[in-house]
């Protein structure tokens, strides 16, 4: 899954970026509210985590102006504690939620989850697909009673297919969901990915979920015999 | 060693200089003291032969003391008329100097046995109307003795002399060398890439200073120069991933279009695939430059190497399946690793993607995983037509193309990829090949990758 952070704080912005790409997303981030906007309408976000003070362009503008453009990616706005004002605008404008600073990371990391949640048709944590079963809040997977362990992008390529299950996604859409911005646009590592992932749910097991599809590219799905 | 040759010459220049100064020195003090108590020993003669001729006088007049000489005890002194007969004499070796000739006025040297005499012949007085002559000599043993002595306090003092300025010198060289050396070893620490670095400035301001100063100078208009060109492959790289979007676009729009002929489409299929081939080209150098200039962060993780391959041959299958190629892999030891995953990934893609691209159909390519403890050992092998010596050492260079290539797909750029994404984890990347003989790609990672330095 992806993320976009837009917050001019240094610091905090250096600290979410880490958290978050520990929890296996792939994140950008950005300094002003011109690059925000950018980035934004470049690549397709899961998530933006979106500071309403910003230089360049402020929060509300970017806001309003990827909504005017047709853009739905979930936004959750961060706020100072007495700008009321500013939180009512934000989520009038469109937002989808927001978090008062100074925050708790855990609290920031579960309304992401929560946003996640609310932009698919799950409505729980768990992701599931036959007996392949994925905890996003905690970050396992198993498949029946055995225990899966990934490495960062596995997991970040197989949440992304399990929240889009049955659909086709191209190589191009996957390598946009899983890496961000840092890595050079090399879609050939998809395949690689993908045969990472067959060797660790479906290796072994009578039903693979995991199925290529000649010239459009690779889905999830319980293969019904 | 090549440190001390500077070091070495001042030294022995020093040394040298203090022997050959001192040397010339007292030879000069030797001639002097030599000249000085010459003068002296004649003016002595000359004095004697004054008090004998006034002994002469006074003999005639009836004044004679036989026993008493009235010069000097070591005088040997020889009074004699006119016509050659002896008046008076002293000395126990005056009888050797019958031999030479009387010259009147006359102050020679003569060496008789191990001695040197020194003679003086006075001028011819008259004395009661009577030539006389008188005749003075003396040896030179003591003065001799004194310059003996000179002599050899020089040769004690030889020795000496020679060890202080030798300890002077290595002093004096190191004073003066101590700073070049720090200043050549920071040099060597710039000119190993760090361009950043600075010499720090000497207290002193003094030609070491000006030096200083004029190479940080350099020093700062090569960064800059080299930073311009880096930042332009950068600027470049990023700069052309639109313009190549845009082509892409709108060539895969095209596509669309039913009412397209097949020549056409054949058209656009190209220019597509040109501009896809440019757009990997633009990222694989904008990757590329960024790992040399040390923004891109390596995320290391746990991962199992084996599957890494496994995961890249099945990317694969498809060209594999079409060159009938038989791949295969051979794994010792534990193939956990830690390291950036991503990376390696394209590593391995890279090299296996090149093993593919350049071996015949029908051949071979074995990949080879063995854990060696502390360093993994990867091994890609094929047998294809192997690369020319001449090229062997150029092959990991960007866009290097050997001549007997004549496939110009790809970018040029894999292998150089390859070969940063090893350095970055503090490995390294290395080929053997002979014409003929297909290649084989190494690879040396640590088994756990450890932020350096």
């Amino acid at each position: 899954m992806r993320c976009l952070i837009v917050e001019d704080d240094d610091a905090l912005r250096a600290i979410l970026e880490k958290q978050l790409t520990k929890e296996s997303y792939a994140v950008d981030a950005c300094g002003n509210g011109t690059d925000g906007l950018d980035f934004a309408i470049t690549y397709e976000y899961d998530c933006i985590i979106l500071d309403i003070m910003l230089p360049g362009m402020d929060g509300l503008s970017v806001l309003s102006a990827l909504r005017a453009r047709g853009n739905n990616a979930p936004v959750l706005l961060l706020t100072a504690r007495d700008a009321v004002s500013d939180r009512v605008r934000g989520l009038d404008l469109g937002a989808d939620d927001y978090l008062v600073k100074p925050f708790a990371y855990e609290e920031l990391s579960a309304r992401i989850r929560a946003l996640l949640r609310k932009h698919s048709d799950n409505r729980s944590p768990i992701l599931r697909l036959g007996e392949l079963e994925m905890d996003t809040s905690l970050r396992t997977v198993r498949r029946g009673s055995r225990l899966i362990s990934l490495t960062s992008k596995e997991f970040s390529l197989l949440e992304y297919l399990l929240r889009n299950q049955n659909t086709v996604l191209s190589a191009a859409q996957l390598f946009e969901h899983v890496w961000n911005g840092q890595s050079s646009y090399d879609t050939n590592l998809v395949p690689v990915y993908i045969g990472y992932l067959r060797g660790k749910i479906d290796k072994g097991e009578d039903t693979p979920y995991l199925h290529t599809v000649r010239g459009f590219g690779y889905t999830l799905r319980e293969e019904k015999p | 060693m090549k440190r001390f040759r500077l070091r070495t010459k001042i030294v022995v220049a020093f040394t040298l200089a203090s022997i050959l100064m001192s040397t010339v020195f007292f030879g000069l003090i030797h001639l002097v003291t030599d000249r000085v108590l010459d003068t002296r020993r004649k003016e002595n003669l000359s004095l004697a032969v004054s008090q004998l001729i006034s002994q002469v006088e006074l003999w005639n007049d009836g004044l004679i003391f036989e026993d008493e000489t009235p010069v000097a005890n070591e005088l040997c002194w020889f009074i004699m008329e006119g016509n050659g007969s002896e008046l008076a004499s002293h000395g126990r070796d005056i009888a050797l100097f019958d031999a030479i000739p009387f010259r009147p006025e006359t102050y020679t040297a003569h060496r008789i046995g191990d001695e040197t005499w020194f003679v003086l012949d006075s001028e011819v007085f008259v004395v009661e109307n009577e030539d006389v002559v008188v005749r003075v000599a003396t040896t030179d043993s003591e003065d001799a003795a004194v310059l003996a002595t000179l002599r050899l306090i020089f040769v004690c003092f030889l020795p000496v002399m020679a060890l202080g300025a030798t300890v002077t010198g290595l002093l004096l060289a190191r004073g003066v060398l101590r700073p070049v050396r720090e200043i050549s070893a920071c040099a060597e620490e710039i000119a190993k890439g760090d361009l950043s670095k600075r010499i720090p400035p000497a207290a002193a301001k003094d030609e070491l200073g000006e030096l200083t100063d004029t190479l940080n100078r350099m020093i700062g208009a090569v960064e800059s120069s080299f930073l311009r060109e880096k930042r332009f492959t950068d600027d470049a790289s990023h700069e052309l991933r639109t313009p190549i979007a845009v082509i892409r676009a709108y060539s895969e729009e095209l596509l669309t279009h039913d009412e397209l002929t097949d020549e056409q489409r054949a058209s656009v299929k190209t220019v597509l695939g040109e501009a896809l081939r440019m757009q990997h080209m633009t990222e694989q150098m904008l990757t590329l430059s960024r790992a040399q200039n040390g923004k891109l962060t390596l995320h290391p993780e746990a991962f199992d190497l084996a599957g890494a391959a496994e995961g890249v041959l099945s990317a694969l299958e498809d060209k594999v399946t079409e060159k009938r190629l038989d791949c295969q892999t051979e794994f010792s030891g534990d193939t956990q690793i830690v390291a950036d995953q991503t990376m390696i990934s394209r590593l391995l893609l890279n090299l296996t993607e090149n093993a593919v691209k350049y071996t015949p159909d029908g051949g071979n390519i074995r990949i080879r995983i063995r854990n060696l403890g502390e360093t993994f050992l990867i091994a890609v092998e094929d047998d294809g037509p192997g690369i020319p010596a001449d090229d062997l050492p150029h092959v990991f260079e960007r866009f290097y193309r050997s001549d007997k290539a004549r496939d110009r797909s790809g970018t040029g750029l894999g292998l150089a990829i390859v070969k940063q994404i090893a350095e970055l984890h503090h490995g390294t990347a290395s080929v053997e090949s002979a014409e003929g003989k297909g290649s084989v790609f190494t690879v040396r990672l640590p088994v756990r990758y450890v932020t350096a330095e």
